[in-house]
């Protein structure tokens, strides 16, 4: 459970409508290039897009040159975002997923992937956390984004550019997963003592 | 309903959205159901946890102040590389392939000696005249119009009508016609005399734009209430069938002149006829760029022998192939002899002529050197 640092609650509470509006407000200011907001609106996201990415692509400076080229593209060619579609932030975290994914493409076939898989091994499982990285990249991607992110279903369907049901349905399907992974290695743990 | 059916929606619950009631009545009395929930909710607060406990870096410093842009959007845009779907690029090549073949089958078709059209011009019935015929070309730079005149009951009818534009059997024609009735013509005689060939100031008669499909009849309407019927046909005997293009042996008519070399037009003389009757005689055409070309159905000193092809007139000069493209057949014959000189102008043989004008004339076979 948690130890030393106080838990930073996402923000779940939904603003849609609010978000829409400041959205769109903040999205005029980007493509005026008013450099100031959006320096604030990159130091508001980068961090959590940049933890996000780190869980994606494993390691922690391909995730902030990442992130840094996500914002980077965003400021360069600001067009693309409609607010018709998801956030503002789901807009960002879209366009951080596809970077990655671009850039699991360029690696040689599975290397850092198993790396990260060979960090652990089911029978070590520990913690959730290592449990969760047992999971495919799409469900730790989705997981992560809905548990710790708090990204709404709406912004995972922006994100993932699938259906809301879909997002429910992939959801399931992961914690699912996870709690079979976790709760075998709870269950040999208690055999064993 | 059964723990099969509801485990979604438990996982829907977790994230704080509505779920059907019959789901969360079955979730609050199912003993598994509930320890699912539990498990899930417990599933994300350890994760929570963790990423809490991961030290969380502020972003790195970035200078967001505008760039100075090289060049404008359109050109860094031009530059930059798309990604076109295969299909994309092979539809691209079949449409490029089909839009070149079209020129080509195009530029063919300019290149040919063109189908000839034949016109019938017929009064009203209550005309005595009867119909006339004329042959015009449909293809190449230059085409003749067709002139003719109808004597009608009540005075007599000129028309011109030329090819505006054609789409395959299909003509758009432009017809310019004049009636002047037997009084109007009696009171002024100067009426008769405009509507002899070649008419004056055709270009101030009113002209009808009209499309007229082969074999179709339609009625024209002409100034002073006379009207006349124009039909369309291709002419299987070409130009021999209409008396208008019948030469006599010795007889070399040049009427609106282009001359290409290959596809280059050398010059261009517009509403410009001339005709030589006689044995020997020729036509010549100065242009002020190009000088002057001597055409004669005999061979003579200096020239050189050219092939003709109906409105056409193909030789060779300097290894260079040309070809005169006349607005109507120019000889009975096959053979023509073509002399050019560069040199030639106006002034120096007659004193105050222009050299800046380009004409056509003919002469005897005494003129010709």
């Amino acid at each position: 459970m948690c130890k030393s640092e106080p838990f930073r609650s996402p923000i779940r509470i939904r603003r849609q409508v609010n978000h829409l509006a400041h959205d769109t407000a903040l999205w005029n200011l980007i493509c005026r290039r008013d450099a100031v907001a959006f320096d604030a609106f990159y130091r508001e996201n980068a961090p959590r897009l940049c933890a996000f990415l780190r869980h994606l692509v494993g390691d922690r400076q391909v995730a902030e040159d990442i992130a840094q080229e996500t914002f980077t593209s965003i400021w360069d060619r600001p067009r693309g975002f409609d607010p018709d579609r998801g956030s503002l932030r789901a807009y960002v975290y879209g366009i951080g997923r596809k970077r990655a994914a671009e850039w699991w493409r360029s690696q040689r076939p599975r290397e850092v992937d198993q790396e990260i898989v060979s960090m652990v091994s089911q029978a070590e499982v520990q913690s959730v956390r290592e449990a969760f990285f047992l999971l495919s990249r799409e469900q730790r991607t989705l997981l992560w984004l809905r548990e710790v992110d708090g990204q709404s279903y709406s912004e995972l369907a922006a994100i993932f550019e699938i259906p809301v049901g879909t997002v429910r349905s992939r959801l399931f399907t992961a914690r699912e997963q996870l709690r079979s992974i976790w709760h075998g290695t709870r269950q040999s743990q208690k055999e064993s003592a | 309903m059964n723990c099969g059916s509801t485990v979604e929606f438990v996982s829907a619950l977790c994230d704080g959205e509505v779920i059907p009631v019959e789901a969360v009545r079955h979730i609050r009395n199912c003993k598994t159901c509930g320890i699912t929930l539990r498990e899930y909710l417990e599933i994300g607060t350890e994760l929570r946890c963790e990423a809490s406990l991961e030290p969380v870096e502020a972003a790195s410093p970035i200078s967001w102040e505008r760039k100075k842009r090289i060049g404008s959007n359109w050109l860094r845009e031009a530059s930059e590389i798309i990604r076109i779907p295969r299909f994309a690029v092979a539809l691209m090549i079949v449409t490029i392939l089909g839009l070149s073949s079209g020129l080509v089958a195009l530029k063919t078709r300019a290149a040919r000696t063109g189908q000839i059209l034949t016109l019938t011009l017929r009064p009203s019935e209550s005309s005595s005249g009867g119909p006339v015929q004329c042959s015009m070309l449909t293809d190449g730079p230059k085409i003749a119009p067709c002139s003719v005149i109808l004597a009608v009951e009540s005075g007599t009818v000129a028309s011109s009508t030329r090819i505006v534009a054609r789409d395959e059997n299909r003509f758009e024609l432009g017809v310019r016609s004049k009636f002047v009735s037997k009084q109007a013509a009696e009171a002024d005689k100067t009426l008769e005399s405009s509507l002899s060939y070649p008419f004056k100031n055709l270009d101030t008669w009113p002209e009808k734009r009209l499309w007229l499909e082969l074999g179709q009849n339609v009625p024209i309407e002409i100034a002073g209430g006379e009207t006349m019927t124009l039909r369309a046909a291709f002419s299987n005997e070409g130009f021999s069938a209409d008396p208008r293009f019948a030469r006599n042996p010795d007889e070399l008519d040049v009427s609106f002149p282009v001359l290409l070399e290959g596809k280059i037009v050398v010059f261009d003389i517009p509403s410009a006829t001339a005709s030589a009757t006689s044995k020997g005689g020729c036509v010549f055409m100065y242009a002020p760029a190009s000088g002057r070309y001597v055409l004669s159905l005999s061979p003579f000193a200096g020239s050189v022998e050219g092939r003709i092809e109906q409105n056409r007139i193909h030789f060779e000069m300097n290894g260079r192939p040309y070809e005169f493209v006349l607005g109507a057949p120019t000889a009975d014959g096959k053979r023509i002899w073509i002399l050019h000189d560069s040199k030639y102008r106006p002034s120096l043989e007659k004193e105050g002529a222009q050299d800046n004008q380009p004409f056509v004339g003919s002469a005897d076979s005494q003129h010709c050197d």
